[in-house]
């Protein structure tokens, strides 16, 4: 398998796009009790659930899509923030992807305390509260790691994952399950499909210079 | 200032009624959903950890630097559960002192306890005033007296000022000089807070050891005599040093067994290096007795340090030396002191690393 030699700056990049999709049924959504924080039951009226497998027209929402042959270059830290919200005592997204060194906001968007606590165990974990709404907690993490939660003990309910990658080429599907993968230096890839209750799947693309490179994968669900 | 005085000094939890006014709004909008309402755990709360309860006044014990350090900095800092967050970033300073104070008021008889702040580290010869929830490990060895001699202790709180004491000295195997291994004399003790002043960061207490004869008088393991020892005890803060004492007379019960004698210890530790909590304390100590019917005085000079060795600062070692002084004339051996502690009123001795 050929990586690129010559750095990304120094060639015109593809693409990669495709669909990430599932087979099989769908687990029954869990339903929450919010029962230990009146705010959060006054936030979701009509009570609360997550599912365990999102997204619409048999795509697979927030699967991650990563290249994982090497890429030849200098890859700065992407400066524009992530954000992972709380609102309505829940996470938004649940699939988080960031670089080495991008910064991750955090924010409070509820009237009741959380507190934000990754449980990574390459890089350090910490456990910031956050008891205003609007407060905003900036990180990075500066070691490549792969789908560890991050969770609120106040309420144990909300779940999210983060994955962190030395290198800028990875994205995260969409609701319907397709992806796009931009600025990919022209190469013969092979790519992982992470998603963080099922088995990493993986596939192969081929980018050339200005065009698209697809893959289609499925997940089968049992 | 008097004693009296000292003691009727109440209020160092419940007089800021402005801060503890801020520190109430703080605890509800941060702490009140896992911490209770009441101080004691909110048990709606679902969680598996069981936050310690505020209305323990066991916990005035705790200064309130440790306090404001795991609310700033969160839980692991200080060995203490991973689910506690770190607030630092979430309020000013004024407000993180406000919830500590809120947090003291828990106890609702917190005024009459002295605080944290004035439990003062222990040091290797000089005693405390605040009464304490400990377990000691001492020993003394003198090498060129092959003599090893080891000490452990037991002392418990009782209501808000009262501490008893047990003491429990071995010498575990002959001396050079022929005196024989076995159990000293084993000493009961009580001492009483007189009065305290937190903001002057002073305290005094006052106790009595009483030394009972069960070591063997022929192997100089004991006096032979019960003896009775009232004495004075203080601690005095100056910025991060602080000033420890203790005078005690001894008066045997019989005097043809063993005499009167004076006793003191003068203290200085120097403000710690590195962590307030976890760092080294220096120290030097000088202690001494009196014996007036012979007139002889001895003294030693002890320099020590002393460390936390968990995060949470409740195992505590240390290690000194002795230096004699007096009498002068006589050999001077040196001696190498040392204790363990674990402050069992802060938790069970494996938490807390």
């Amino acid at each position: 398998m050929g990586a690129p030699l010559l750095p990304v700056q120094a060639q015109a990049a593809g693409r990669i796009t495709g669909k990430i999709s599932f087979k099989g049924v769908a687990p029954e959504p869990i339903k929450i009790r919010m029962s230990a924080d009146p705010r959060c039951m006054k936030a979701n009226p009509g009570g609360a659930e997550r599912k365990q497998i999102d997204g619409t027209n048999g795509g697979l929402a927030g699967v991650i899509v990563s290249i994982t042959t090497p890429v030849k270059g200098n890859f700065p830290a992407k400066t524009a923030p992530v954000l992972l919200d709380q609102v309505g005592c829940m996470y938004t997204p649940t699939t988080i992807a960031l670089q080495v060194g991008q910064p991750l906001t955090m924010r409070n968007s509820d009237e009741t305390l959380h507190n934000i606590h990754p449980r990574p165990t390459v890089n350090a974990g910490f456990n910031v509260g956050q008891p205003r709404k609007g407060m905003e907690t900036v990180k990075t993490f500066d070691k490549p790691e792969t789908f560890f939660p991050v969770g609120c003990d106040v309420h144990p309910w909300m779940r999210a994952y983060i994955a962190v990658f030395a290198h800028p080429f990875f994205t995260i599907t969409k609701d319907d399950g397709t992806f796009d993968l931009p600025d990919v230096p022209p190469g013969e890839y092979e790519i992982e499909a992470q998603h963080p209750t099922l088995k990493i799947m993986t596939g192969k693309v081929v980018v050339k210079a200005g065009a698209a490179g697809t893959v289609d994968l499925t997940f089968n669900l049992k | 200032m008097s004693f009296l005085a000292l003691a009727l000094l109440t209020g160092w939890a419940t007089s800021n009624t402005a801060q503890l006014a801020k520190g109430k709004e703080v605890y509800e909008m941060a702490c009140i959903a896992c911490h209770g309402a009441d101080g004691a755990g909110n048990p709606a709360w679902e969680s598996e950890v069981r936050p310690v309860s505020f209305a323990d006044c066991g916990t005035t014990a705790e200064p309130s630097a440790l306090w404001k350090s795991v609310v700033v900095n969160g839980g692991p800092k200080h060995g203490l559960s991973e689910v506690m967050p770190a607030f630092g970033e979430a309020f000013p300073p004024d407000e993180l002192t406000a919830v500590v104070a809120y947090l003291r008021t828990f106890c609702t008889t917190a005024d009459r306890y002295p605080p944290g702040d004035l439990n003062f580290r222990r040091l290797i010869a000089t005693g405390k005033a605040f009464p304490e929830a400990e377990v000691v490990l001492k020993t003394k060895i003198i090498p060129a007296e092959g003599e090893t001699e080891l000490e452990f202790v037991y002392e418990n709180r009782l209501g808000p000022r009262f501490q008893y004491e047990l003491e429990f000295p071995l010498r575990p195997r002959a001396t050079d000089e022929g005196y024989g291994a076995g159990v000293g004399d084993i000493v009961v003790s009580g001492k009483y807070v007189l009065g305290f002043n937190p903001s002057r960061l002073q305290i005094f207490s006052a106790g009595l050891e009483v030394a009972l004869p069960t070591g063997n008088e022929g192997k100089a393991l004991g006096s032979g005599t019960t003896v009775f020892s009232p004495y004075f005890a203080f601690g005095k803060g100056i910025r991060s040093s602080i000033i420890q004492g203790k005078v005690a007379v001894e008066f045997p019960a019989d005097t043809n067994r063993a005499s009167k004698n004076y006793r003191y210890a003068i203290a200085y530790s120097f403000p710690p290096i590195g962590s307030s909590r976890t760092g080294y304390v220096p120290a030097v100590e000088l202690i001494g007795a009196y014996n007036p019917k012979n007139k002889s005085h001895s003294q030693t000079a002890v320099i020590g340090v002393s460390k936390a060795l968990n995060k949470l600062g409740h195992v505590i070692g240390s290690i000194g030396m002795g230096i004699p002084l007096r009498p002068s004339g006589a050999p001077k051996p040196k001696e190498f002191r040392a204790y363990l502690l674990w402050d069992f009123g802060d938790g069970p001795i494996w938490t807390g690393w």
